[in-house]
């Protein structure tokens, strides 16, 4: 249902929403992307084949899918298929391959309804249709048992449903596929379409229906599903997949490494975009890219040479900004700095805002240096950039810059500038700030500004200050204002002062309680409340240290924590001292494990998988590292496993 | 608009100034806005001084810096590795960092400090270390349950990792050491804080401290601190000065209080508006005998419009300046006024300390019942007791002979999750003692020792006095018997010990504690020497006490010889094993030949044989199977787990925000 209404949302953008579908669709499947990822590295070679155009699209087409399937199945050409394929006959995949016109003529046809699809009467339109027709009564599978036997062999239900919602949009798409199919510089493009489909292994009767489709012609025709049955089929088999298989496209960095930009993924299939003609759409097209948030594909759009404009622009940095990929805002500023609006001062403002994001404060800084013109906004963008990056230091010096340069800060700047004192953990300036501003610039303090105070000790743990602080507020704290101090407790850790604002929080907003809340365990301090001074004799009683036995029992355990000792036995070079020590300490499974340790979450057992048998040095010092990280460390060594865990071996320290 | 800068400065400082006047003259209004006396009058100075303090750790300056001088190629200073890091900010706190902290966060509320103790610790070797700001908050959670050794010891781990503190650890740190009556130790910190830390202290830190040395009773260095405070960054601060004045009325230091007083009224500008100082103030009034002041100046704290901010502890020093002098219905009434406004979670007028404060005021009056009464309604405020409260009213109760109600106070404890510690124990068993009930004692201390609490020498040394006093000297021996293996006994001890069991001639037990006292090779001194062979001489036994020592200095030296004997075997052994396990030819002429080579033979040449292939291979190789692999996309079972808890922590993280 999800995927469902991601189409429906889609509905309007025509071109590529049937290719990006599926991108989206697959997000979740993860059996998909392990096979595709196994496809990634063992293809890696295939790249190349696919850089290099064949000469004809025909001869082309020939080589392609030999070259993908030869990994994946047994059907090397289209013959081949044939022959395995008892029920189709060769007169008909050839008919099919050999007769583009056919199929073109079919293609045009919109008016087109997704019910037909699916019926079996929607005999008529080509020849090729109804051999295929034919072959699918030999082997007893209509095109809903298609769907069923797919639905067995992937997870993902398939919604017949989905199929039809696609078809509005053929006509539009057929077009562009068609423009595509025939020049020689779509085949790439091609090729990669095929690529998802062909690689898995599918059942092979899936793959035998591929081979027919082979003529760029048809192709094209698959891509754009027309409304044969065909083009059923054709559906019928990749949406099937898509959901699986695209994704990784989409997602997979090996993918992306394919070479040239056109080549890579989803985006790719855009790319011929680039080559209609008229201008008009592909902005259109790049807006609709923009909108709905794909910037990769916008960026893509844009190395086409396609000019976006003020707008695109607009929403593209909102997108890098929010994705917090740098990458992308460097292309998306590099093009920006291109185009004609690069003057623009809310664009540029856009521009350090989007770089502050991406925490690249050195970009944003640069930016903000060779503007031609600066407003409040952009000052305020900057500073406040730098204190949410943690550099609020250089905020404030910004702020003594504009100070010098006689601007007149406004509500807006003390609001940043206090955001760059919390940063700084710069209360005191804060405090100037946030007085002067009264004072200087007869701006009165709002709510926000005392919130900003607030922040500035919250954040820089005066804890205690803040709680004082907002008792002399001249205001009744609201809600807000508790929960700020709660928030602000929790990152420092005082249980009870959280528990004490959310209490206050509660009490004024009971909307914002928290149902399972955890009661905090009472504390055993006891020179917390105490109002009796001089009343805690304990130490008139008390033994000050630990008792001879505790100290023993200490002792002990000290003692099997012990350290570890090199043993240079096992360093067989003629070597000194030192440098022996020196060697252990480069054997690969310690540094196998230092490396698992530093990438992976505590707690995790690691599983490190070594040649040669594990020495004994090693032995002890993972034995002693099981239990300085507390983890489970498996190491398989040519021997046996070894599950280090608690400083011990389930070898017993025999193998 | 270029007003030039020396210009502009003072036009900013005659502003500040104006507004401090006008700000004074509008406090005396109810209110607000805090100004505070700031050190600085320029955000530039503020600045100034604060890059000053992280320059002098040769951090590197800030990014614009570099712009502005437009010479990327500046080389980097170079940076001492040893120099304090700057705590990480608070945007640092986020994503898989922030997951962690609220992971740990819950293991905390779930009373579970151990774990997480140990999953800060095990983080850190992790893809995921924690903040300072976990560690804070664990570091919190340990001081809070008085878990003084854990604390310090994660503490000592964190520094070790390089998880930069920040001023919320340090003033953890110090807190712990004043809590564990150690203030040299927490100032040798405050020092080397000052001295080295890129972070400022905050004012709770010199709350902290200043409480801190005064509960220890070192008061001027306290006061010393104070002056410190003045010149650091911070402001008067009337909590500080309370604690200082508390100090002052303890030592009966009336002409200090009032000092003190001065001082931060001056500073205030001319009023207090803290009521925390009132409480001590009056006191130091009473002591002079000056009790029209004190009212007065009770007026002015909690008379009708009056305009000082009384808290629940501001209330509680002035019930007990009242209380103690003679103003106990003054007191109730206050008392009762406190109930009144109390009304929490807004206004909170009573606290634990108020309940102690007017128990002690009922003692001190005599009436224990209402003592115990207003103790007990004390849930009604919300407010539990402590071991700390019920200790103060039973050794109210055992004071005045009423060791029933004692008792019984003592049963509650458990009802209400209070521990009692060793200062109740030795009150009850002292309690006991005065009224003869010397087997209750005994079963007090037994009780003590039983559950893991560690009485000293002199309430043990009380024990074994009375039963010997009545006689019981087989319990007092059965007593020495279980402490002597646990506390660090002193000369009396043992001479005590031995002169009981001499005089009632069990001369064979005296012989078998020195014994004793020579297997666990205490110090057996000269002094005690003498004592016993005293003892011993008067039944003519002396010889026995030497030849008994002889004996262990025999014993003594054979097990020295013994354990020699050992070590040699055992490195005799090991360097069969290496012969064995290694071709004796790499140990080129090195290492002795090994006495069997043919034995080991067929382990040589396996050995060997693993080695040249190994030498062949020469590529060593070790992979890491499983980790994150948030990368790779295969799917098995224990990565599906991980996904499920990274689910559930970002569940977590929904959570909290």
């Amino acid at each position: 249902m999800a995927s469902l209404a991601v189409r429906r949302a889609r509905y309007p953008t025509p071109a590529f929403s049937s290719i990006f579908l599926k991108v989206r669709l697959s997000h979740s499947s993860n059996l998909f992307s392990r096979t595709l990822l196994a496809r990634a590295l063992s293809t890696s070679a295939i790249p190349n084949e696919y850089q290099t155009p064949p000469p004809s699209p025909l001869q082309h087409q020939n080589q392609s899918p030999s070259g993908f399937q030869e990994q994946s199945n047994p059907y090397p050409n289209p013959n081949q298929w044939v022959r395995q394929n008892q029920g189709f006959n060769n007169a008909n995949a050839n008919a099919s391959q050999s007769t583009p016109d056919n199929q073109n003529t079919v293609y045009p046809n919109p008016s087109q309804d997704s019910n037909q699809w699916n019926l079996p009467q929607n005999e008529n339109h080509n020849q090729g249709y109804r051999q295929y027709q034919n072959s699918n009564a030999q082997f007893p599978r209509s095109p809903t048992q298609w769907n069923s036997t797919q639905n067995q062999s992937y997870p993902q239900s398939q919604n017949p449903n989905q199929i039809n919602t696609q078809l509005p949009r053929n006509p539009n798409q057929w077009n562009l596929h068609q423009n595509q199919g025939y020049p020689q510089s779509q085949n790439p493009n091609q090729m990669n379409t095929q690529l998802p489909r062909s690689p898995n292994q599918w059942n092979p009767p899936q793959n035998q229906g591929y081979p027919q489709f082979q003529n760029p012609s048809q192709m094209n025709s698959q891509l754009s599903s027309s409304r044969n049955q065909w083009n059923n089929q054709n559906q019928g088999y990749p949406q099937a997949r898509h959901p699986n298989q695209w994704t990784p496209q989409g997602q997979d960095p090996t993918h992306l490494d394919r070479g040239s930009p056109n080549q890579g993924h989803a985006v790719e299939n855009q790319a011929p975009v680039a080559h209609v003609p008229e201008p008009v759409s592909s902005l259109v097209v790049l807006k609709q890219a923009c909108q709905e948030g794909k910037v990769k594909e916008a960026i893509e759009l844009m190395d086409k040479g396609v000019k976006a404009d003020p707008d695109c622009f607009n929403a593209l940095f909102e997108l890098c900004g929010a994705s917090k990929l740098l990458e992308d805002a460097k292309k998306a500023h590099d093009y920006f700095l291109q185009s004609s609006c690069r003057g623009d001062l809310s664009l540029n403002n856009k521009v350090i805002d989007m770089y502050s994001k991406c925490a690249s404060l050195t970009d944003a800084r640069r930016v903000f240096d060779h503007m031609p013109e600066r407003n409040m906004e952009s000052w305020h963008l900057i500073i406040n950039g730098y204190a949410d990056n943690g550099l609020g230091d250089d905020g404030l010096q910004l702020f003594e810059q504009m100070r010098k340069l006689g601007l007149k800060p406004n509500e807006q700047t003390f609001l940043a500038v206090l955001n760059a004192c919390a940063s700084a953990e710069a209360v005191e300036e804060g405090f100037i700030h946030f007085e002067s501003m009264e004072n200087e610039y007869k701006i009165s303090p709002g709510f926000e500004h005392y919130m900003g105070v607030l922040g500035v000790l919250g954040k820089s743990g005066r804890l205690v200050e803040a709680k004082e602080y907002i008792d002399k507020l001249p205001f009744e704290p609201t809600a807000d204002v508790w929960e700020a101090l709660r928030t602000y407790a929790r990152i420092h850790g005082d249980i009870d002062l959280e528990d004490h604002a959310e209490e206050l929080m509660v009490d004024l907003d009971p909307s914002k309680a928290i149902l399972n809340k955890i009661p905090a365990p009472p504390p055993k301090k006891r020179s917390a409340i105490s109002m009796l001074d001089g009343k805690n004799r304990i130490i008139e009683f008390r033994n000050p240290t630990l008792y001879k036995d505790d100290e023993k029992l200490k002792a002990l355990s000290q003692m099997k924590e012990a350290g570890y000792v090199p043993d240079t036995r096992y360093v067989l070079h003629d070597i000194d001292q030192e440098a022996k020590e020196q060697a252990l300490l480069y054997h690969s499974e310690r540094l196998a494990i230092a490396y698992g340790l530093i990438s992976t979450p505590a707690r995790t057992p690691l599983r490190i998988i070594k040649n040669l048998r594990v020495c004994g040095d090693c032995h002890n010092a993972i034995k002693i590292m099981s239990k300085i990280v507390g983890r489970e460390l498996i190491v398989r060594d040519n021997k046996r496993f070894h599950h280090f865990k608690d400083g011990k071996c389930s070898c017993g320290d025999y193998w | 608009m270029a007003v030039s800068k020396s210009t502009f400065l003072s036009h900013l400082r005659t502003l500040a100034q104006l507004h401090v006047h006008g700000h004074r003259r509008r406090q005396l209004l109810p209110s607000f806005v805090t100004l505070r006396d700031l050190s600085f009058s320029t955000p530039e100075e503020a600045a100034a001084e604060r890059r000053r303090r992280k320059r002098r750790l040769r951090i590197e300056p800030p990014l614009s810096s570099l712009n502005r001088s437009q010479q990327p190629t500046q080389p980097k200073p170079i940076q001492n590795p040893n120099a304090p890091k700057i705590p990480e900010p608070v945007s640092a706190l986020s994503g898989n960092r922030l997951n962690l902290h609220n992971k740990i966060l819950t293991l905390i509320r779930q009373n579970d400090l151990e774990e997480a103790a140990l999953f800060t610790r095990h983080s850190i070797y992790s893809n995921c270390r924690p903040t300072i700001y976990t560690v804070n908050a664990v570091l919190n959670a340990q001081l809070r349950q008085s878990k003084y050794s854990d604390l310090l010891s994660l503490h000592r781990f964190i520094t070790q990792a390089g998880v930069a503190p920040n001023v919320i650890t340090y003033n953890l740190i110090f807190q712990t050491y004043l809590d564990c009556r150690k203030p040299d130790t927490a100032m040798e910190h405050y020092k080397q804080f000052i001295n080295d830390s890129p972070v400022n202290p905050s004012p709770t830190t010199y709350r902290i401290l200043v409480k801190g040395l005064v509960d220890n009773g070192k008061l001027e260095r306290a006061m010393e601190l104070l002056q410190d405070m003045g010149e650091k960054v911070l402001d008067a601060d009337p909590v500080a000065y309370s604690y200082l004045m508390l100090g002052a009325a303890r030592n009966g230091d009336a002409d200090e209080i009032f000092r003190l007083y001065e001082e931060l009224k001056e500073k205030k500008g001319g009023f207090v508006h803290d009521g925390v100082v009132y409480g001590s103030l009056m006191k130091g009034h009473f002591m002079r005998g000056m009790e029209k002041e004190a009212m007065e100046c009770y007026d002015e704290a909690c008379g009708e419009n009056s305009k000082v901010k009384m808290s629940a502890v501001a209330y509680n020093s002035v019930v007990d300046a009242l209380s103690k002098n003679g103003k106990f219905d003054e007191a109730l009434r206050l008392f009762d006024r406190m109930r009144n406004e109390h009304n929490p979670p807004r206004r909170l007028a009573v606290n634990l300390g108020s309940f102690n404060v007017i128990a002690d005021g009922y003692c001190a009056e005599g009436r224990f019942k209402d003592a115990i009464e207003v103790f007990r309604k004390m849930g009604d405020y919300r407010c539990s007791p402590d071991t700390l409260s019920f200790n103060n009213l039973i050794d109210q109760l055992c004071k005045n002979g009423l060791l029933v109600e004692a008792e019984e106070l003592y049963g509650e404890m458990g009802d209400k999750g209070v521990n009692p510690d060793e200062y109740t124990y030795a009150l009850l068993m002292d309690a006991c003692f005065k009224v003869e009930r010397i087997d209750d004692g005994a079963a007090y201390f037994r009780k003590m020792v039983e559950s893991g609490l560690r009485p000293n020498l002199a309430v043990y040394n009380r024990l074994v006095d009375e039963l010997v006093k009545v006689g019981k000297i087989d319990e007092a021996k059965s007593f020495y018997d279980m402490m002597v293996k646990k506390l660090k006994m002193d000369d009396a001890s043992y001479k005590f010990m031995t002169k009981t069991l001499s005089d009632v001639g069990r001369l064979d037990d005296v012989l078998k504690m020195v014994d004793g006292i020579l297997d666990e090779g205490a110090e057996f001194s000269e002094e005690l020497q003498e004592f016993v062979k005293e003892e011993l001489g008067k039944e003519g036994r002396a010889e026995d006490l030497t030849k008994l020592m002889e004996d262990k200095e025999r014993q003594k030296a054979e097990a020295k010889a013994r354990e020699a004997e050992a070590a040699e075997a055992a490195k005799k052994s090991a360097r069969a094993a290496v012969a064995t396990l290694l071709p004796s030819k790499l140990f080129g002429n090195k290492e002795v030949k090994s006495e069997s080579p043919l034995a080991s033979g067929s382990a040589v040449d396996d050995a060997s044989a693993n080695e040249a292939t190994a030498n062949k291979e020469a590529v060593e190789e070790a992979t890491v199977v499983e980790s994150a692999t948030a990368d790779s996309n295969s799917v098995e079972d224990t990565i599906k787990s991980e996904h499920s808890d990274e689910t559930e922590s970002e569940n977590n993280d929904k959570v909290a925000a």
